[in-house]
């Protein structure tokens, strides 16, 4: 799960753009929830060294 | 009543949760508990009965971003997942994790009547930190900070169940104990690793020390690093059984063991559960106030660099443990689960902690022990002040612009003022994690909110603040101007910074109480100032100083 950073970082930008589109239009709705939990879950990845692995801090 | 438990962090933080969970299950005796833990640790539940275990699959979830780099299909199974959870209609969600991630989770898995602690997000999308005990760990939990609260307790508070001694017990009964001593060479994190052969040096004076078998445990990701330990220290009585055993079974090993010995990890907390003694050997890299043993005589040694701890006194000091003598050098001990930690000759700044605790608790501000905290309070009432003006003057529309830029300035101010003196920190998160917690609303229900905040901030700096009578004032301002300006003329300001700021915060205080100094208007003599300063025009500081302040205040 690791061997793909270029992919997650790829994912995470068009993501980021769907969500900002959703919430312009529809606000925080249910669907930009969701995708904005999948982001936090991508960036976790990106930041920690494995699926596994959390960390508490929020900032 | 159905209450969702969130713990989405690792093994640790898991078993440092059983507590809440089993103080959850004994005070709503007839809740159905579930617990959102992540399929790689859901293990570290078995030996709790009655909960609903729910595992979170973030591998799943994401594989299709990873093999086929498709988000799409990753928000497809996302919502899947969440579908089942959310057809439970949780009446409490407790969220133990205080991650962006789970946030956003615990907002998801709430209906309207759900009442959730720990974070989650305001209807904006915002973060929302509804609960004073999380709102406590976002300001001031992390490591680097100065909390002294245990996490059990913290994470009891979140979830709104006080602890007792028995739910800090995995086994109700306590088990006959061998004559052994369980050793945990590993860490969570590398940083908080004991060089290797540094405990060669431990094991070989321990085992020469006693007759206990000394038992290496571990995950096997650490079994090399036991192998080589062990190879070296070559010893009948020592054990390696890295890699061998699944966690029920060490749980069980460590309720038959006299003795833990290691660093901050997973293992350490379940001998916390099972009521071994622990000697734990931490540094600054983990916060042993946070996250360190609970069981009854555990020790604590502390060094700032893990490596600088020697290895002879582990070894003493795990002695003394088997033999319930007293400690033989600084150590912090535990005498019960929640009696908090007992230092003996060891010695920590507890100004910040202090400051802490007044904020929180209630107890008596900490007196200021330098010139330097007594000006970075000094500046924080000043720049409350400054911002509460700013407050009132966005009440008038043409003036708006001006005060939201000043307002912002005020943050930066805010800023500076803890990275020049982190020692003052607690109350700038504090204040800082207020201001997070104020509701999305209408712009003046807001702009109260805030106009509050900065006058509690100014209530709580005005504590330190020290004015005596004007004679008295001048006569200091007069002493620190002297004292600045050989530094200012040599262009050295910054030798005489904490000076210069007392002599400004001084001239401030007594602008206060009169209008003019000497023939001047204080208006005047502070602003000629503020406009050298300005400039860095550091003669014209020096100038003013000798020629028009110290001769207008004599």
């Amino acid at each position: 799960m690791n061997e793909s950073p270029d992919k997650l970082k790829a994912a995470l930008e068009r993501l980021e753009t769907s969500t900002r589109k959703v919430i312009e239009t529809r606000g925080y709705s249910k669907d930009a929830k969701s995708l904005k939990l999948l982001e936090e879950m991508i960036k976790e990845q990106l930041k920690n060294a494995h699926s596994g692995s959390s960390t508490r801090t929020i900032r | 009543m159905r209450i969702l438990v969130l713990q989405l962090a690792r093994f640790g933080d898991i078993y440092q949760t059983w507590p809440a969970l089993k103080a959850i299950q004994r005070l709503n005796p007839t809740a159905e508990l579930h617990v959102l833990v992540r399929q790689r640790f859901r293990e570290a539940l078995n030996g709790i009965d009655g909960l609903v275990v729910h595992s979170w699959p973030t591998a799943e979830i994401l594989e299709p971003i990873y093999m086929k780099g498709n988000e799409s299909e990753a928000h497809e199974r996302l919502q899947k997942v969440l579908a089942p959870l959310r057809a439970l209609e949780f009446h409490r969600i407790v969220n133990l994790s205080f991650s962006p991630m789970s946030s956003f989770l615990a907002d998801i898995l709430s209906h309207g009547h759900t009442v959730t602690t720990g974070y989650t997000r305001f209807e904006d999308g915002f973060l929302n930190i509804p609960d004073d005990a999380s709102a406590y760990f976002f300001a001031q939990g992390e490591i680097g900070k100065s909390n002294r609260f245990h996490i059990t307790q913290i994470f009891s508070l979140v979830a709104q169940s006080d602890l007792i001694e028995e739910d800090f017990r995995a086994f109700a009964e306590e088990r006959p104990r061998k004559n052994q001593v369980v050793v945990h060479l590993g860490a969570s994190q590398s940083l908080r690793l004991y060089p290797a052969q540094k405990w060669v040096q431990v094991l070989r004076a321990a085992l020469a020390q006693g007759n206990e078998d000394w038992i290496l445990v571990g995950s096997p990701e650490e079994m090399s690093l036991a192998e080589s330990v062990s190879a070296h220290v070559a010893h009948a009585r020592l054990k390696n059984q890295v890699g061998q055993s699944r966690l029920p079974e060490l749980m069980n090993q460590l309720a038959e063991s006299k003795l833990f010995v290691g660093c901050d990890s997973a293992p350490a907390q379940m001998a916390s559960l099972t009521q071994t003694p622990i000697l734990q050997l931490t540094s600054l890299t983990a916060n042993f106030w946070t996250t360190g043993p609970t069981s009854a005589g555990s020790r604590v040694i502390y060094s700032e660099n893990l490596a600088d701890i020697s290895p002879d006194r582990i070894a003493a000091e795990a002695r003394a443990m088997l033999n319930g003598e007293a400690p033989l050098g600084p150590c912090a001990i535990r005498l019960s689960a929640l009696r908090p930690y007992e230092l003996h000759d060891l010695n920590f700044n507890n100004f910040s902690w202090q400051l802490i605790e007044a904020l929180y608790t209630q107890s008596s501000y900490p007196e200021a022990e330098t010139q330097s905290d007594l000006l970075a309070f000094q500046r924080l009432f000043e720049v409350s002040e400054l911002a509460l003006e700013q407050v009132e003057s966005f009440k008038i529309p043409e003036r708006r612009k001006t005060s939201s830029l000043i307002l912002a300035n005020v943050d930066q101010m805010i800023a500076e003022i803890g990275r020049l003196n982190p020692r003052v920190n607690p109350l700038i998160q504090w204040f800082e994690t207020e201001r997070l917690r104020i509701p999305p609303g209408k712009a003046e229900d807001t702009l109260e909110a805030m106009r509050r905040l900065f006058s509690d901030l100014q209530t709580i700096s005005s504590v330190y603040r020290r004015y005596d009578e004007p004679g008295t004032e001048s006569k200091r301002a007069i002493e620190l101007a002297r004292r600045c300006l050989p530094a200012i003329r040599d262009f050295r300001m910054a030798s005489v910074q904490d000076d210069f700021q007392s002599l400004l915060s001084t001239l401030q205080e007594l602008s206060r109480h009169s209008t003019k100094v000497g023939e001047q208007q204080w208006a005047e003599m502070l602003g000629g100032l503020n406009e050298a300063l300005g400039r860095r025009d550091f003669i014209e500081v020096a100038d003013q100083l000798e020629y028009v302040l110290i001769p207008a205040l004599s």
